[in-house]
Parts: structure tokens; sequence; C-alpha cells
């Protein structure tokens, strides 16, 4: 899976920030807040193909804590990034 | 170079012959400037057919009396503008040069409109661009209203020039947003909706409300998510819509909601509604100030 290229994360007062698509356009009625592992994942992932595994690897590899909590958070991120179409599997 | 202008402290050169076309465009007047140097951005109205658009179309707006679509390529931006199924106006934009080609219908209003765009274009790299809202001036700082069309902003800063006598009006429609070491100014500007407000002056943001109407005059401090979706709507789409361009809007978004607070006002058209805005967002310190 990947990260479109059409997605760019945007900093706003500090904070990070996706304006979600809809039909090829912005869609200025829904916007994504990253936190610190979020902009963290998205910066490691931008412009490779990755499996779930491998950035768990990556994960576990630079943060600590229960490793399954660690997972099933993951999961939703990467799930939730697919219902939006912003990963591509 | 007659037709020379400074507009939000760019030099603006529009090029053109004709002299009845640039008589058209009364807002323009104040802003002249006599001969400079080179221009910042140089806009060359054509005698000719508009001319095939192409790239890729990344949006399009619909309007009562027109549809414009907006392209990019690499190098370039283009405009076209059509009226019942026909191309009326064209509009070239080299990225490199800032130098912008019109051909087509040059009526007053989509003349306006394609310099508006053009001057949006070539000015964002510079921290600038224009903000959908009607502007007050009061004690040295610019309140921008904002809000939907038909929504009651320029009724609401009428309002509030009527209530408090030393409150002026500096735009009614479009006031440019530019950044200035650091701060955020607001700028008169040529385009001013149907009030004819034409100031080549610059204040200080000092804050922003966007505009609701309702049954009661309620107004409150947006958090920084709802301050984004307050603020997006009236930045061009022309420019944040593309995402080449995205970005250098999000910085200029950015600094507006670092620097000064952002409301959403509920009101009726009414003074007592005039009253609550303007104490409410003269009386907030501003967030930042270097």
């Amino acid at each position: 899976m990947y990260i479109r290229k059409v997605y760019k994360l945007q900093t706003i007062a500090g904070k990070s920030f996706l304006f979600l698509r809809k039909d090829g356009e912005v869609d200025m009625t829904r916007i994504l807040s990253f936190n610190k592992t979020s902009v963290w994942l998205w910066k490691q992932l931008s412009d490779i193909e990755f499996t779930e595994d491998e950035v768990f690897c990556l994960l576990k590899e630079h943060y600590e804590g229960d490793l399954s909590q660690m997972k099933q958070n993951l999961k939703w991120w990467i799930d939730s990034l697919i219902k939006e179409e912003i990963i591509v599997v | 170079m007659e037709n020379l202008y400074n507009i939000a402290g760019h030099i603006v050169y529009i090029e053109c012959d004709n002299s009845a076309v640039m008589d058209t465009l009364d807002g323009f007047k104040v802003f002249q400037i006599p001969l400079v140097g080179e221009a910042d951005v140089h806009i060359v109205l054509e005698d000719a057919e508009p001319l095939p658009i192409s790239g890729t179309l990344y949006n399009t707006i619909v309007t009562d009396v027109a549809i414009s679509r907006f392209y990019y390529t690499e190098k370039s931006f283009y405009m076209g503008i059509w009226r019942q199924n026909e191309l009326r106006l064209s509009m070239q934009f080299e990225k490199n040069s800032k130098k912008c080609h019109i051909q087509g219908e040059i009526s007053p209003v989509l003349l306006r409109f394609a310099l508006w765009v053009a001057f949006n274009l070539a000015t964002i790299d510079n921290m600038t661009v224009a903000i959908h809202a009607s502007a007050v001036i009061y004690k040295k700082q610019a309140f921008l209203f904002l809000g939907e069309s038909g929504t009651g902003k320029s009724t609401h800063t009428r309002l509030i020039c009527q209530r408090y006598p030393e409150v002026e009006l500096l735009n009614d429609d479009s006031p440019i947003i530019r950044v200035e070491n650091g701060e955020c100014m607001v700028y008169g500007s040529p385009w001013s909706g149907k009030t004819a407000c034409y100031k080549p002056m610059k204040f200080s943001l000092g804050g922003v409300a966007r505009l609701h109407q309702a049954v009661v005059n309620k107004i409150s401090l947006l958090p920084l998510h709802n301050a984004i979706g307050a603020l997006l709507p009236s930045l061009p789409p022309e420019l944040y819509l593309c995402s080449n361009l995205q970005s250098k809007v999000t910085s200029i978004l950015s600094e507006m909601i670092e620097q000064v607070s952002v409301y959403s006002l509920e009101c009726l058209p009414s003074e007592s509604a005039a009253e609550l805005s303007l104490k409410t967002m003269t009386r907030t310190i501003r967030k930042w100030n270097k």
C-alpha cells in the first residue's frame, strides 16, 4: 500500500492537518488533525510502498509501549486512511 | 508604462492599448502610481479571440452569469470563462516570469475577475492573498467579517460604521492580506464588490469573525479546527484547491490564526449585533506581536 501523492500534510498554528478530498478536489468541510505519532508515521511512509507489518516494525523500533495496543492503534490508523482513500491498497 | 498600480505593495503593470477598457476599471485609479522600475506583476490585455485552454483541471466555479474553469501545467496556470457554452475569456499565467496574458471578452465584470485571479496567482509567493470579507478600520487595526454571499457582511459593517463614527470601511468585498516581517497586514484593494470603497491603505490585522444569520446575537471564540474552517472558505479556491499552491495559502492562514482571534458571530442585522462584535473583537489582545 502507499499514500496518495496528492495529499500533503499542512502545518497551521504549529499543528499538522490534512485536507480531505472529494471527487478530486479539496473538501473544505473535512480536515484531519495529526498528532505527533501520526506525523512521524506520515513522514516515514510518504513516497514508499509498505505493508502493515513493515509499519508495525518501524513503529515498535521507535516507540515503547504495549505492543498489542500499538498494533491495534496502527491498524485503526491505516484502516481510517484507507477508508478516506488517502492510503491505497 | 502608464497603467501602473501599487496594490498591497506589489507593483502591477497592466499593458493595454485601449484606454476605454482601462477607464472601466474605476477602482484601480486611486492605486495608480507614477512610472517606477520593473513591475512585480505584468498583465497583458490582448485584443484577440480567447485561446484554447489546456492542462489539468483543478477547479470549476459556476455562477449565474458564467462558468470559470482553472487548469495548471508544470509551468503555467490557465483560466477559461464560458458563457452559454462558449469560451469568452482566456488567461495564461506563467509561473516563472509572473506574466499574465488575457484574451477575449474584455467586459468590466470578466476583466476585473481575471485581474483578481492574476493578482492572486502572482503574489501568493510573497505571502499575499485576497480574502472574501468586509473590512473595517478601528484604532489603526483592520477587522474582517467573513461569510457566504448574502449573509450580511456589508450590512453588519455598515451598522458598525453607523454606530461608531470613528470606525471606517476599508473594503467591502476583497481586502488583501499580506504577511510583512511576520505580521499580518490588511490592505484596501481595487476589488470591493458593489460598494465603491477603494482605499490604498494598510493596517495590522486586529481580528476576524465569520457571520451566520441567527435570531439572537451571539459571538464565540473559535478553537483552532473551527478557526481553520471559518477562514478557509473565504480564501480564493483558485489557489487552495490547487495542490501546488495549497501550502502557500495555509502558511498565510496559519499566520492569521496565530496572530489574532477568530470568532463565530451569529447575529441579526441590528445595531446591538454591531456593538457586540466590535466590543468583543477590539478588547481581545493580539495573540502575538513582533
